[in-house]
């Protein structure tokens, strides 16, 4: 399965936006903090996702092309997550509700977070399969990912002591940052 | 490399904050594909997958957290008020977070991976095959999309930090079986060693 890529899930979702609504998403989804506030956050699993509205596509010439012309502006949803989708489109239905239903009530036929099999049923559907994904740290969760930066952080740090401390002092110190 | 200082200054200046987390950096872009091709590219990333060499040569990209490219044969459709779509193409899109100069990330993709350019956007309407970078960056600042949110869930870390966390953490789990119930001389000594033999992860 090519959206699959090690441990992870990268999922990606075009949904076709209500006509007129376009100005009014981008004020929802522009307003969400950024970031550790940011309700993907919330989530757990995620590792990047982003929101970009389509208003249309870029005519990039030179000829033969012929451009095309979108008759919809489009949401388009990419992340990268750990597991697989059902978990992930669970937590965003059970973890993020109102965020989802105030993103996604401005674009055409969604069904709402109150109704599970629906809610799941539209992001599948909407769901461009991923053709070629790729991660350098592709087995890595989020948890296992920052869990490392915040011992490099720590051996970082008891490094530059080292320098100062004696054998026994160097020892309690290893023992305060790591055998907690 | 191959653009004019104003312009550099221009495309630098034009990188939109939204596309920002921290370090982590977003690109969303979206090629036409040129008619009958999006079966050479699915057969050349079907071949990047299989064959290490390719691979491998991808890995060197070292700020590169997650990508993807992704062929877009139709457009899901929802019903009404959507209106169906009709288009003459296909659309190759390519998804990246990445980590450092918007500038540095295409030269590095052309000094590292230009056969890998060629293979895929030469499928595309717009590439400029064969040209000067500086042509596919001005191609590629047209098509770029910005995203209205853009979440990292470790906005601190380049791609190179996190794939020396996780490699320092492994050493650093092997060095602690080592020191269980050294005493403080040897102790002190393995560390010392332990952070001399690390010093390119920390």
């Amino acid at each position: 399965m090519p959206s699959k890529i090690g441990q992870a899930y990268t999922y990606l979702a075009l949904t076709a936006i209500v006509p007129g609504r376009s100005q009014e998403l981008r004020e929802v989804v522009e307003a969400f903090p950024l970031a550790s506030e940011s309700p993907f956050a919330r989530v757990g699993r995620v590792h990047f996702a982003r929101w970009v509205i389509v208003p249309q596509l870029v005519e990039v010439g030179p000829p033969p092309e012929v451009p095309d012309r979108l008759n919809n502006e489009y949401l388009l949803f990419s992340t990268d997550v750990d597991g697989d989708l059902e978990p992930f489109l669970e937590a965003l239905r059970t973890q993020i509700p109102e965020v989802m239903d105030a993103v996604y009530s401005h674009c055409v036929a969604y069904p709402g977070t109150a109704d599970r099999e629906a809610f799941h049923r539209y992001f599948r559907h909407n769901q461009i399969e991923t053709t070629f994904p790729f991660s350098a740290y592709q087995d890595a969760t989020v948890p296992e990912v920052r869990e490392a930066l915040e011992l490099r952080r720590r051996l970082i740090d008891l490094a530059v002591r080292a320098q100062e401390l004696d054998p026994a002092g160097l020892q309690e110190a290893y023992r305060q940052a790591f055998a907690g | 490399m191959g653009l004019p200082v104003q312009e550099r200054e221009e495309i630098a200046v034009q990188t939109p904050s939204r596309n920002t987390c921290g370090r982590a950096i977003a690109m969303t872009l979206a090629n036409p594909i040129k008619p009958g091709r999006s079966k050479v590219l699915r057969f050349n990333f079907w071949l990047t997958r299989r064959f290490p060499p390719l691979l491998g040569r991808l890995r060197k990209l070292s700020f590169i957290h997650f990508l993807r490219w992704t062929i877009v044969s139709e457009f899901p459709f929802n019903g009404p008020p959507q209106v169906p779509e009709k288009l003459g193409h296909e659309y190759l899109l390519f998804v990246s977070n990445y980590n450092g100069y918007w500038m540095q990330y295409i030269d590095a993709f052309y000094s590292v991976v230009p056969d890998q350019m060629d293979w895929i956007w030469g499928n595309c309407y717009g590439y400029p095959k064969g040209q000067p970078a500086g042509a596919t960056k001005r191609l590629i600042h047209k098509l770029e999309f910005t995203a209205s949110h853009y979440y990292s869930a470790y906005p601190e870390a380049s791609a190179t930090m996190v794939q020396s966390a996780l490699e320092l953490r492994k050493r650093f789990d092997r060095f602690q079986a080592e020191m269980r119930g050294a005493d403080p001389s040897r102790f002190q000594e393995g560390f010392r060693r332990f952070v001399a033999d690390s010093q390119r992860l920390l």
